[in-house]
């Protein structure tokens, strides 16, 4: 085994560097020998050369700029700009700060939106929600932060496309309820495994009730009538018949009053579950 | 594999102390972190159990300085020995440039050494190199332990188990008295800066 | 430090980790010291990961994440998660010793799960803090 003249100067150079770093050897005196002082395994034979040559790139720091993209591109007039950054902060940690902001905020873009009524109706949805959550906390059922995120995308979207005709604006909002309906519906039932109450069924009947009455005004009407079949309303509600606004306002309001009752009566059995146990 | 700054002319050397369980690789570092604190301007970082098993990595840098234009800067890894820690090992192991194996002379310890070599066999197989390619000193461990009556193996058959077809430098060193721990080092760092040079053409 | 756990500890800890997080839809739990040893671990039945290195692989994790908290100067972080795709991770610390790992995936969210993270930790608390005193 032969080695290369210029191998034999970079062997002897780093030697001698790390001679300077380390010292002659180690610290107890006597250094022992090696049980093999010379490399067993063969050399490849390489050409000599000193400087590497520009092409030989083989892993080369890039300054690569960091650049993080906002999707988004929030401008900074964007209405909903306070309520999107309190909703991420809700899905990323939930606290009592975040859940008062939110739900000042939901108030505050009522007043900026109450000639709205599917904005409003969407931040009622969510302020709803938002309610539920600061009741129940850890007890919430688990889709509601999905259902919240789902609600205010949806909500951007009709906020963002101003164009957007009324009735896709209004498919959006029955999906969403459509959602909040479920959840309304496993809650309750999972409260009657829990508790063995009478569970309250009349809920998503009567949420229905209020939100298909309208519809069924059609253009020229005034009043409310009470749909006889369920399915039969999901059907023209999808179908996106149209619905007099100031009815829908009514049903709205309904909506709330009947949504804060419900939440009385939950915290009512929550009361009473914490005292027997 | 050797990262290469270009621009900076910079190359940053991988090297792993590997072995078995309580064998001395953090013993190592440990030794020349202190003695070259006043020279090596860096910290040593442990991540390790509260009953001081290593847990993830020790992990020593220190700059040698330039040798044929290019800042050399070095960076010893021990890995945990336990064999709980394997898929941690393997993660060490990741861009490894030179390997030290700390083979433990205690007698009761014989197979213990052959069955880290293996799995280092292994795990770098796992990143498509070869113990029989990558440049690797032998550690023969714990020789101090003699002067204090326990068995340790024989030189020839630590060779045997350990390097009969490895063929590669070996020391009998004691990490805790210091023992042909630089000697170790500065092998190992003139073996796999070659080997980069080499690579590198 | 040694420690040891009865059966009626490893049930109590196996039925909060349950109740408390399984059912409320983790993938999976697990409950391990700072060396990597597993006490608990459950799952909802769906996905067997190699837990024993997953374990090995958070502990080192957490140590490692501690040791740079303490680099930038702090005494440690109060949020360790990693988002993937479809399923995430998380990390929290119970006392000095014990790691409650979750894996979830994109139906719960993180205020969520931290929420009942905390719930559990302060139930696990009570079972495990004892046994370092000892």
């Amino acid at each position: 085994m032969v080695d290369k003249p210029n191998d034999n100067k970079l062997d002897s150079e780093i030697a001698k560097r790390l001679d300077d770093l380390f010292g002659e050897g180690d610290a107890s005196s006597g250094d022992e020998n090696p049980v093999e002082a010379e490399e067993a395994f063969v050399e490849e034979d390489q050409t000599q050369e000193d400087q590497p040559s520009p092409e030989e790139e083989i892993f080369v720091l890039e300054d690569e700029a960091a650049g993080e993209v906002d999707g988004e591109g929030v401008p900074d007039d964007y209405p909903l700009a306070e309520l999107k950054n309190l909703v991420l902060s809700i899905d990323w940690e939930i606290t009592e700060e975040a859940l008062a902001d939110f739900l000042a905020q939901i108030d505050s873009l009522k007043t900026t939106y109450k000639s709205e009524k599917i904005i409003l109706t969407f931040l009622q949805l969510l302020g709803s929600l938002g309610v539920y959550i600061k009741t129940n906390r850890g007890n919430a059922h688990p889709k509601t932060f999905k259902i919240l995120n789902s609600a205010f995308s949806r909500l951007e979207e009709v906020v963002r496309a101003e164009d957007m005709p009324e009735t896709e604006k209004k498919k959006l909002l029955g999906a969403e309820m459509k959602k909040y309906k479920q959840l309304r519906s496993q809650v309750s039932q999972k409260k009657a495994t829990k508790v063995s109450r009478k569970p309250i069924v009349s809920a998503p009947k009567e949420l229905e009730t209020l939100i298909k009455a309208p519809r069924q005004q059609g253009a020229a009407g005034s009043g409310r009538k009470v749909p006889s079949k369920a399915a039969k309303q999901d059907q023209q509600f999808e179908a996106g018949a149209p619905q007099t606004l100031a009815n829908l306002a009514d049903a709205v309001e309904e909506l709330k009053k009947f949504i804060h009752s419900e939440l009385n009566a939950l915290k009512k059995e929550l009361r009473i579950l914490q005292k027997s146990k | 594999m050797a990262f290469v700054n270009l621009k900076n002319k910079e190359i940053q050397v991988k090297i792993v102390y590997y072995g078995p369980g309580r064998g001395g690789k953090t013993t190592n570092l440990e030794y020349i972190y202190k003695k070259f604190r006043n020279r090596i301007n860096t910290e040593m970082v442990t991540v390790k159990t509260h009953g001081d098993r290593t847990l993830f990595f020790d992990f020593l840098p220190f700059d040698i300085g330039v040798i044929n234009g290019y800042d050399v800067k070095i960076q010893l890894y021990t890995v945990p020995g336990q064999v709980k820690y394997n898929a941690t090992r393997r993660l060490v192991l990741r861009g490894v440039d030179g390997i030290v194996f700390v083979a433990d002379s205690m007698a009761v310890r014989r197979e213990k050494n052959v069955l880290s070599l293996k799995n280092l066999q292994e795990n770098l197989a796992n990143y498509k190199k070869s113990i029989f390619r990558i440049p690797c000193v032998i550690q023969y461990n714990k020789a101090d332990l003699f002067e204090q009556g326990i068995p340790l193996l024989p030189i020839e058959l630590l060779e045997k188990d350990l390097n009969s077809q490895l063929k590669r430098p070996s020391f009998k060193a004691s990490a805790l008295k210091g023992t042909n721990v630089v000697t170790t080092l500065k092998k190992i760092i003139s073996m796999t800066v070659a080997s980069i040079k080499r690579d590198l053409k | 430090m040694s420690y040891t756990l009865g059966q009626k500890q490893l049930d109590s800890i196996e039925d909060i980790l349950q109740q408390d997080l399984i059912e409320n839809g983790v993938r999976c739990v697990f409950l391990i010291d700072m060396a990597g040893n597993i006490i608990a671990n459950l799952d909802n039945g769906e996905k067997q990961h190699d837990i024993y290195s997953l374990a090995a692989l958070a502990a080192g994790n957490f140590g490692a994440v501690s040791a740079m908290a303490k680099i930038i100067g702090e005494n440690e972080f109060s949020l360790l998660f990693h988002k993937g795709k479809k399923e995430n991770i998380h990390f929290n610390k119970i006392t000095t010793e014990f790691l409650l790992i979750t894996i979830f995936g994109n139906d719960i969210s993180l205020g969520f799960l931290r929420l009942k993270v905390a719930d559990s930790v302060e139930q696990l608390k009570t079972i495990l803090e004892p046994l370092l005193s000892l």
